[in-house]
């Protein structure tokens, strides 16, 4: 049997496994629809989201590093306002080799004042595009002689992030389809995958194998991902499996 | 030497702009070549189109914001592989955001503002000179002291352009070929979200254009005999003028013109604003063959309608679609649920309407910030736009209604968003139905009829619950705390993807019926060009089930 004759097959539903919404008339300038415009997500970089940072502490040192997960590289950056009982020493970063954060060298002056804080203002620029720039201020808990870093959120309200989850399709082999949890969020996530039947050989991770059932019918997986305080995004996908 | 011009854009179905384009340039002796870029996957393939093309000059075409960076990228990669074309931008993007974009893309030669087929036959012909294209009117280009504007270029009448270029087969739906078509350009009216206001209102010319009636049947015609085209998508922003004097002048002119050219077995499609929806224009339309208007609804909120400058009223909306329900002509419409200034009282009013209208297909989604706007402007001066000029972003000044649309967003991005989600599908198969009511008569009837009008009231109404539902919820909780909202958004995107299953296992169903029925009635042969390789997928796409050449199928 040949491709387009496979291809036949399945589209009558006769047999196999098949994306399910294919063939049906839809947003394909038949004039059958007018699609809404999806959310524009605006640039990372200009959000400010996307920064992490990480703090040690060596006695009176202190050891900040900021990262920038975003696609733009951190062109520029200084540190203003600082407050409490540090002094900053040391700016290293940006530069071409370290373009994706900078690192900060803090004396503590007082060990009885817990709390510092300093803002960091940035550039940055996604590829040849223009330059954004952000301002954001973190904070230093020196309680209890540790430390931890924490930053005001570019977003305060939940779900802050707009970058669509989307699920790749890969290899295909029967009743076996392989699917690949794909996302422009440049933070951590998390995927986790369900189904309306069949198996999934790991629910959690971002590649996955999900083996359809053989009856015939529609089956969906759905993808959700976790970007954590930034939100969450979904994504499905249906499969047709044909009568034999 | 005829030297070439390639024209680069989406084609998800005959992209007029381009095509316009390259009529006009053909008309000047130069060769356009059509180069489909529809997603961010053809980039490689359109590269090296390009380079074995060696063109004269490379247009490419940058309507809006959502594709605008991967358009725009795409002369970096053209210079990187040895092209050394005269590179120029237009759309509605290029024309507002032309400082930026020279700025920010040495690789780009112009930009083209505004409608762009005589500048770009001017650049072309200048090019081909090896004279100088800085200070042709309607383009940018750099120079030693800075941007040369050479000014606006006013705009032509449309019965002076070429009809567009038509290569290649129609499009099919259903055994019968389709074409998309204009009658005008522009729009009387002034949203304030609106691109096609901002761009018409910033041209040299009047903000809304029309052909003749004569011009545009002698288009159908050729169509009509040289391609077999008999659906006719009038893709024109809005078909209509707001006098019904004028409108039902010139709709008896092209029926009459229409009747004289033998052009009686075709259907129509057009857009219009609801104001403009009157019972004797559309009973007149009816009988030229329209089955489906799209009417611009947007938003039944007063709030909305302020802010959006709609310059229609809640009644204006409700007549329009019984209007349309009475007449029984098939039309949707889409809901600006969300806009800078929108109250939760607002969000009822437009569940209300939408509750009201189920039976009907609609959609709903934010006013997006769009270049050129007065809505862009508005946000800019009250110090809330967010974002850069490749996508432009605010807030909602109240937080609850910020967190129910982030929360509704996520839950319905699949239903909403993607073509192959139950929203787009619905619209999809409820327009196959008026296609097989209109040139297969026998195979439709009115049960059936009312199948599918009752699956779109259950889509609908399954959203307005899912709205409501976050509605309460924000209204009630605490929209601050970050892992309560995740959990709601997370159990609705799970309620949704269920419902949605369910609802596109039975959109297959009704649409292996329709193939069915039309069997039954038709011999059908072309379903081979409709059907058979249409089984494709919009997975990680975003583009239409119907127009992808590669079957899945394992």
């Amino acid at each position: 049997m040949g491709a387009t004759d496979k291809a036949r097959r399945a589209a009558a539903g006769m047999a196999g496994v098949a994306v399910a919404t294919a063939g049906l008339s839809n947003c394909d300038g038949t004039g059958a629809v007018d699609p809404p415009p999806p959310p524009l997500q605006c640039s990372d970089v200009s959000t400010g989201q996307n920064l992490f940072a990480q703090a040690a502490r060596y006695d009176s040192t202190v050891l900040v590093t900021i990262q920038n997960f975003a696609q733009g590289g951190m062109t520029a950056a200084s540190i203003t306002d600082t407050t409490g009982p540090v002094q900053l020493l040391l700016v290293n970063g940006p530069t071409p080799e370290t373009n994706r954060g900078i690192t900060l060298v803090f004396h503590v002056l007082d060990f009885q004042v817990p709390t510092a804080t300093f803002t960091l203002n940035a550039t940055f620029q996604i590829s040849d595009g223009p330059e954004c720039t952000i301002t954001r201020t973190f904070t230093l808990d020196l309680s209890g002689g540790g430390v931890t870093v924490t930053s005001d959120r570019a977003d305060p309200l939940p779900l802050g992030s707009r970058a669509p989850a989307v699920i790749a399709l890969g290899e295909r082999r029967g009743h076996r389809v392989e699917l690949e949890a794909t996302t422009s969020y440049a933070g951590r996530w998390q995927a986790s995958w369900t189904v309306s039947a069949g198996t999934l050989d790991d629910p959690t991770a971002r590649r996955v194998r999900w083996t359809l059932p053989d009856e015939p019918g529609v089956h969906q997986a759905e993808l959700l991902v976790d970007y954590g305080p930034d939100g969450l995004a979904v994504d499905t996908i249906m499969f047709e499996v044909g009568a034999a | 030497m005829v030297r070439r011009v390639a024209l680069v854009g989406a084609e998800l179905e005959e992209n007029l702009s381009l095509r316009y384009l390259a009529a006009s340039v053909a008309e000047d002796g130069f060769r356009p070549e059509l180069i489909p870029f529809n997603a961010a996957a053809d980039v490689e393939r359109v590269v090296a189109r390009i380079a074995a093309l060696d063109p004269l000059v490379v247009g490419i075409s940058v309507p809006f914001q959502t594709r605008a960076r991967e358009l725009v990228g795409l002369v970096g990669l053209l210079r990187a592989r040895g092209v050394r074309a005269h590179v120029t931008l237009g759309g509605h993007f290029a024309t507002f955001e032309y400082a930026n974009l020279l700025r920010d893309f040495p690789a780009v030669d112009s930009v083209v503002r505004h409608e762009g087929e005589l500048t770009l036959s001017d650049i072309c012909r200048r090019v081909r000179d090896e004279e100088p294209v800085a200070g042709i009117p309607g383009t940018v280009t750099r120079g030693a002291a800075g941007l040369v504007d050479g000014g606006r270029r006013p705009l032509p009448p449309l019965d002076d352009l070429p009809f567009p270029d038509r290569r290649g087969t129609p499009r099919e739906i259903l055994g019968i070929a389709s074409g998309p078509l204009v009658g005008s350009r522009g729009c009387y009216a002034d949203c304030s979200f609106c691109c096609i206001h901002a761009y018409h209102r910033n041209a040299d010319g009047p903000r809304y254009r029309t052909r003749s009636p004569e011009n545009i049947v002698a288009e159908m015609r050729e169509e009509y005999e040289r391609r077999g085209v008999r659906l006719f998508v009038f893709h024109d922003d809005n078909f209509l003028v707001p006098s019904l004097r004028r409108n039902l002048e010139r709709c008896r002119r092209l029926k009459k013109l229409l009747q004289e050219a033998g052009l009686d077995e075709i259907a129509l499609v057009i857009k219009c604003r609801p104001t403009d929806v009157h019972t004797e224009l559309f009973a007149l339309l009816r009988s030229m063959g329209l089955i489906r208007a799209y009417v611009g609804i947007e938003t039944n909120s007063d709030e909305g309608i302020v802010s959006l400058n709609r310059r229609v009223t809640p009644e204006d909306n409700r007549r329009a679609l019984t209007v349309l329900r009475d007449l029984g002509i098939y039309c949707s419409f889409n809901v600006l649920m969300f806009d800078p200034e929108a109250t939760l009282d607002g969000v009822r009013a437009n569940l209300g309407f939408m509750q009201r209208f189920a039976d009907v297909p609609f959609n709903f989604c934010r006013a997006e910030v769009y270049a050129g706007t007065p809505l862009k402007r508005i946000l800019e001066e009250q110090g809330r736009l967010r974002g850069d000029y490749w996508a432009w972003g605010y807030e909602m000044r109240d937080p609850r209604v910020e967190v129910l649309f982030r929360i509704v967003t996520t839950a319905f991005a699949g239903r909403n968003f993607k073509s192959d989600g139950i929203a787009n599908l619905t619209l999809g198969i409820r327009f196959d139905n008026e296609v097989m009511r209109r040139f297969y008569p026998d195979a439709w009837d009115p049960v059936w009829h009312e199948t599918l009008i009752d699956l779109t009231r259950r889509v609908g109404l399954d959203s307005v619950r899912g709205l409501e539902r976050s509605l309460a919820f924000v209204s009630a909780e605490d929209v601050r705390d970050g892992d309560t909202v995740k959990r709601f958004t997370m159990a609705l995107c799970r309620e949704v993807a269920r419902a949605d299953l369910e609802f596109v296992t039975e959109c297959k169903a009704f649409r292996g019926e329709i193939v069915r029925r039309i069997r039954s009635v038709a011999d059908w042969p072309v379903l081979s060009r409709d059907t058979a390789p249409a089984l494709a997928s919009s997975v990680g796409m975003g583009v239409s089930t119907e127009i992808l050449p590669v079957p899945i199928q394992i």
